[in-house]
């Protein structure tokens, strides 16, 4: 099988290539079947099969050759808020055939209306190949879009997790994703907030173990007023694990009154793991606020000590707070079937 | 008749296009105590740094005269130059530079005069003795990690050793920290008897004026002074609160 | 007590003045193996010297620029005269027999005179020429080695150069690493024996006279095991409207137990491309310092690096960085940690103003042998305008689990209250804004001596100056 590699997640402002930061290399198959995922759709929410995308022009987390995974999808699937609805959009993605496939969704929600949409991405658990999903959105005025992302992937497989979107004045998106799979894990995330007091809000939490590696590209492009973005990415990092976490708070200028904070928090748990971090703040505007923090490695002493006195072993204590920082994310998931969903999956994982 | 230090005629006020003073009058005569009454969102605070000259408060009437000058629309050093001082109800922090350097740094500033280091330690220390102040203040950094007893002190501190003619002592919240109401007092009593410039208190308690020989009272109710009394007004004040005031204003 | 908040007015005119070269032995324009053979005669370099010039030569021919930082599209290496002296006797030990002009143009930067105050011992270099070395005599007598690279090349000391030279930056490094292997000349060599402290500092300054010229001196400091060395690096050009370039080296080995503190206030004239490289290994128990102010040059690509080798070593970097009009300065730090608890500790100050750009650029390695190691980056900026430009790219590589890794960073703006605050106890709104950068910086001008953290507080209020329009 003949496949490509692409460069994808390129960093906004690039440094040293030495470091290997700038961007990401991914082998994507040259053959990918159009994958459309089973979906349940609530009333309120009008869906639409399009021959072409609409947003085709929104720019995404992996960026300018992005077309090479998901150029070639055959249709793709629109839902459309006509309402604010408070059921869920559930799309359920079930990788277990191990065809190399791709899907492209749009989410729209009109003025005055919200959407809730989770995505589930899994297989079996040794499921392999090669699957792309790209979700693109489009959040007009006093509108708001959750999405929730949960993968849970087999151990052989490569995922290109791809999203994109804009929101128009005081328009939010909150992004709450869950990589708790797979075998290299891409995602890439772009937020055009060009609406006056829109807003971003990301909150992810992932187990990478094994040799498996993931890679993060998040930018907040900030040109409305008064915007804000908080990205928030905590994560355990097992045996070989590889990741790259790249965030960009990018303040340009006219975005006046702008406020964005970024956070990672990563828990290493062995000694062959690879911890790669490169949080960015771009600023040609004055009036701004950004700030952007990062805690890596072994838990804080204090905290240990606390935990030790109260007779817990220190194993128990690791497995405890690396769980609690996928339990915090979990937990902000507005479904309680979802919550569930990881909950047992976790479970068994642990029995295993 | 004294000499007029303060003179404010029909003076109207906007923050953010709200217009928050409709045309106040107040006057002030040199060496004089007067104090500002009024119920919260009178425009107490707004007074006191209009007169300072704080750039977001628009002047759209009126006029501010100082010493006798024009001073509406002065920026705030210019009008600190001239000798007047306000006293902040929450004094930024301003990491870098020490309390000591900064009061300095303002002194030359007034006096346009370089001052030696040892003459003025020994002002500060004297003066920081007077306001039973920790000496290691004056060398840390301006108001950083500082309570908010330690903040007033501060600004009392540097009330004293600037000496202005007029100070404003915007205490509009501070009327419930006994600590806060302690050091003003004192500080006023000894900006008194050493500076004996003029005073204007704004506050909503009367608690720091319960030692004060009070020249005259003004209640400022919706943007406006819609009395003017005596000493004795605070006593009333105290027992019937602002309600009458503000029927008042009401009845216009 | 600290002077920290009252500065005296200065005048540009202190760096801008400049004399007409007369006298001069010099290059052609450009760069070629025959320029290079031409500096190395002139050198009356060892053979291994010219051989490696040439090389690197070679290497420079093949690398290509950095496709990440500011431009240096405005530079021509072809227009770039690389090497320019004075004709008169080589560098002097007293200040009356170096020629006029340039003992002036010394006189009227205060360096005698700061050498006489404070320092243990003055290097001066102007254009490729180092005119002027200089130690304290008890100092000498702790058998403390300052002297200039190439005198050094012939001494006792011929072998300790040539193990270090180039070593801990190869030419192959990066384009204008290699530039400098190929035409390097002037700088210091200091050697600190075991054990010895050097209580005061010694410090060096450059000078760039010449219009279109390049600047390429090489600086190699050993400091042995257990001593203590302050290094002071100064440098200062008048302003011409030709490009003109520096590329220095700067090569630091900190042994066993040692502590360097290397300072720098570099204020390049804004026609400057300074892409200088500087980078320190620390063997077990020792210590490197850096204290960095950079204010000066119209493009910057300046990265103290420090290779963290032995176990139990540190580094720590302090810098401020303040671009103004018409000024891309990136500037930052890296750091790799080899050994066993190693810690680094990072702590800097961007200020970008009137269209400047400034950007923070780090790299933190942590490798897989570096256990228990510490690491805490801190960077803030501050953006003094909206045409200006302020970006933070900080990189971190962790591939151990036993670390400690803290990285935090702000970017915001002069808060109008601070201001009104100031301007109330009477401060203009201009003076009121150079106290709160020069207190913004103060993480600099706290590490540095006195007259020092002055000289860069004036530096702060000159490029504050008619800021409020």
């Amino acid at each position: 099988m003949s496949e490509q590699t692409i460069k994808i997640n390129h960093l906004p402002a690039p440094t040293w290539h030495w470091l290997h930061m700038n961007d990401a290399d991914v082998s994507v198959p040259d053959e990918l079947l159009t994958y459309i995922a089973a979906d349940e759709v609530p009333s309120g929410v009008e869906k639409t099969v399009l021959d072409a995308p609409t947003l085709g022009a929104v720019a995404t987390g992996f960026g300018k050759h992005a077309d090479v995974i998901f150029g070639g999808v055959g249709e793709v699937t629109s839902y459309r808020t006509t309402a604010e609805v408070a059921a869920p959009v559930r799309l359920d993605y079930d990788f277990s055939e191990g065809a190399n496939s791709v899907n492209a969704i749009e989410l729209i929600a009109p003025e005055h209306t919200e959407m809730l949409v989770i995505q589930h991405f899994h297989s079996e658990a040794n499921g392999f190949g090669f699957a792309g999903v790209e979700t693109k959105y489009d959040v007009a005025k006093n509108a708001k879009i959750t999405l929730v992302q949960v993968q849970m992937l087999g151990d052989d497989m490569t995922f290109c997790n791809n999203v994109g979107g804009r929101c128009d004045d005081e328009g939010s998106f909150h992004l709450i994703q869950l990589v708790l799979g797979g075998k290299r894990t891409y995602v890439g995330s772009h937020t055009a907030l060009s609406g006056v007091k829109s807003n971003l809000a990301v909150d992810m939490a992932y187990i990478v173990c094994d040799d498996h590696v993931l890679d993060m590209n998040y930018v907040a492009d900030h040109t409305g007023k008064k915007t804000d973005c908080v990205i928030n990415a905590n994560g355990v990092l097992r045996n070989q694990a590889k990741k790259t976490f790249r965030g960009t708070i990018d303040f340009k200028r006219g975005c006046a009154g702008a406020t964005g904070a970024e956070a990672e928090d990563v828990l290493l748990m062995d000694d062959g793991v690879i911890n790669q971090t490169i949080p960015l703040i771009l600023c040609t505007e004055e009036d701004v606020e950004g700030s952007h923090g990062a805690t890596i490695g072994k838990l804080n002493e204090d905290l240990l000590f606390y935990m030790e006195s109260r007779g817990m072993e220190l194993k128990d204590i690791y497995e405890m707070m690396a769980r609690a920082r996928v339990d915090a994310v979990c937990n902000l998931i507005p479904d309680e079937p979802t919550r569930q969903l990881v909950v047992e999956y976790l479970g068994e994982e642990e029995e295993a | 008749m004294a000499e007029q230090i303060l003179d404010v005629s029909g003076l109207k006020v906007t923050v953010e296009d709200k217009e928050i003073l409709h045309g106040l009058n107040l006057t002030v005569n040199a060496g004089e105590t007067h104090v500002i009454m009024g119920p919260n969102g009178a425009g107490k605070s707004t007074l006191g740094s209009t007169l300072m000259g704080d750039p977001r408060y628009e002047i759209t009437a009126g006029k501010i005269m100082f010493n006798g000058e024009d001073i509406t629309g002065e920026s705030a050093d210019k009008i600190s130059k001239k000798g007047m001082f306000l006293s902040f109800q929450n004094p930024v922090e301003v990491p870098g530079i020490t309390l000591s350097n900064f009061i300095r740094s303002a002194l030359e500033q007034k006096t346009g005069k370089h001052i030696r280091v040892w003459d003025f330690k020994k002002e500060l220390d004297k003066t920081m003795e007077l306001l039973n102040m920790d000496p290691s203040y004056a060398e840390r950094d301006l108001n950083v990690g500082f309570s908010g007893g330690e903040k007033k002190k501060a600004e009392i501190l540097q009330l004293l050793m600037l000496k202005p003619s007029l100070a404003i002592l915007d205490e509009t919240d501070s009327g419930l920290d006994v600590d806060a109401v302690r050091i003003v007092s004192e500080g006023i009593e000894v900006y008194k008897k050493t500076v004996g410039g003029a005073l204007l208190i704004i506050t909503h308690s009367t608690k720091i004026l319960d030692a004060l020989d009070v020249d005259a009272t003004h209640v400022l109710v919706d943007g406006k002074i819609v009395h003017d009394g005596d000493q004795s007004l605070i006593a009333e004040i105290n027992e019937h609160g602002f309600e009458q005031f503000m029927n008042e204003s009401a009845k216009e | 007590m600290k002077e920290k908040t009252q500065v005296d007015d200065i005048d540009r005119s202190i760096y801008d003045f400049r004399y007409e070269e007369k006298d001069v032995y010099q290059v052609e324009e450009g760069l070629t193996p025959d320029i290079v053979r031409q500096i190395s005669k002139d050198r009356n370099d060892p053979d291994w010297m010219l051989e490696f010039r040439l090389k690197s030569l070679e290497t420079y021919n093949q690398m290509g620029v950095p496709d990440w930082g500011p431009s240096i599209e405005g530079l021509d290496m072809d227009n770039i005269i690389t090497y320019i002296r004075p004709k008169s006797e080589r560098m002097q030990k007293d200040w009356n027999d170096v020629p006029t002009d340039i003992k002036d143009t010394f006189e009227r930067l205060g360096i005698p005179q700061a050498e006489r105050a404070s320092l243990a011992g003055v290097g001066a270099q102007y254009d490729s020429e180092l005119v002027y070395h200089n130690i304290k005599d008890e100092v000498a007598a702790q058998g403390v080695i300052y002297t200039d690279v190439e005198s050094a090349m012939r001494s006792e000391y011929a072998d300790m150069v040539r193990e270090h030279f180039m070593k801990l930056v190869p030419p192959t490094d990066h384009k204008f690493a290699a530039l400098h292997g190929a035409v390097w000349s002037g700088g210091s060599f200091v050697y600190v024996p075991p054990g010895v402290s050097v209580e005061i500092p010694l410090q060096s300054y450059f000078r760039l006279n010449a219009a279109g010229a390049g600047q390429f001196e090489h600086t190699l400091i050993i400091v042995d095991e257990g001593a203590y060395l302050h290094f002071i690096e100064g440098c200062s050009a008048p302003k011409y409207n030709v490009a003109n370039l520096h590329a220095g080296c700067v090569e630091l080995f900190v042994g066993k137990n040692a502590t360097l503190r290397y300072s720098t206030i570099e204020n390049w004239s804004k026609n400057m491309y300074n892409l200088n490289t500087k980078r320190a290994k620390v063997e077990e128990g020792g210590k490197i310092e850096w204290v960095s102010g950079s204010f000066g040059s119209h493009v910057s690509y300046l990265y103290p690096m420090s290779i963290l080798n032995g176990d139990n070593s540190r580094c720590e970097f302090t810098g401020v960085t303040f671009a103004g009009e018409g000024q891309n300065l990136d500037t930052g730090t890296k750091v790799v940690h080899v050994g066993k608890n190693t810690s680094s500790y990072i702590n800097t100050r961007s200020i970008s103003k009137s269209d400047g750009i400034s950007t923070f650029r780090s790299s933190v390695v942590v490798g897989p042998k570096a256990k228990g190691s510490k690491s805490a980056v801190s960077c803030e900026s501050l953006m003094l305008d909206p045409q200006s430009q302020s970006d933070t790219i900080p990189a971190m590589d962790i591939r151990t689990d036993d670390v400690d890794i803290g990285h935090e960073a702000k970017i915001g703006r002069i808060s109008d209250d601070v201001v009104f605050y100031l301007m109330s106890r009477g401060m203009s709104e201009e003076d009121a804004k150079a106290l709160i950068v020069s207190g913004f910086a103060d993480n600099v001008s706290k590490e540095l001596p006195l007259e020092y953290a002055v000289e860069m507080n004036n530096l702060i209020r000159l490029e504050m100056k008619g800021s409020i329009g």
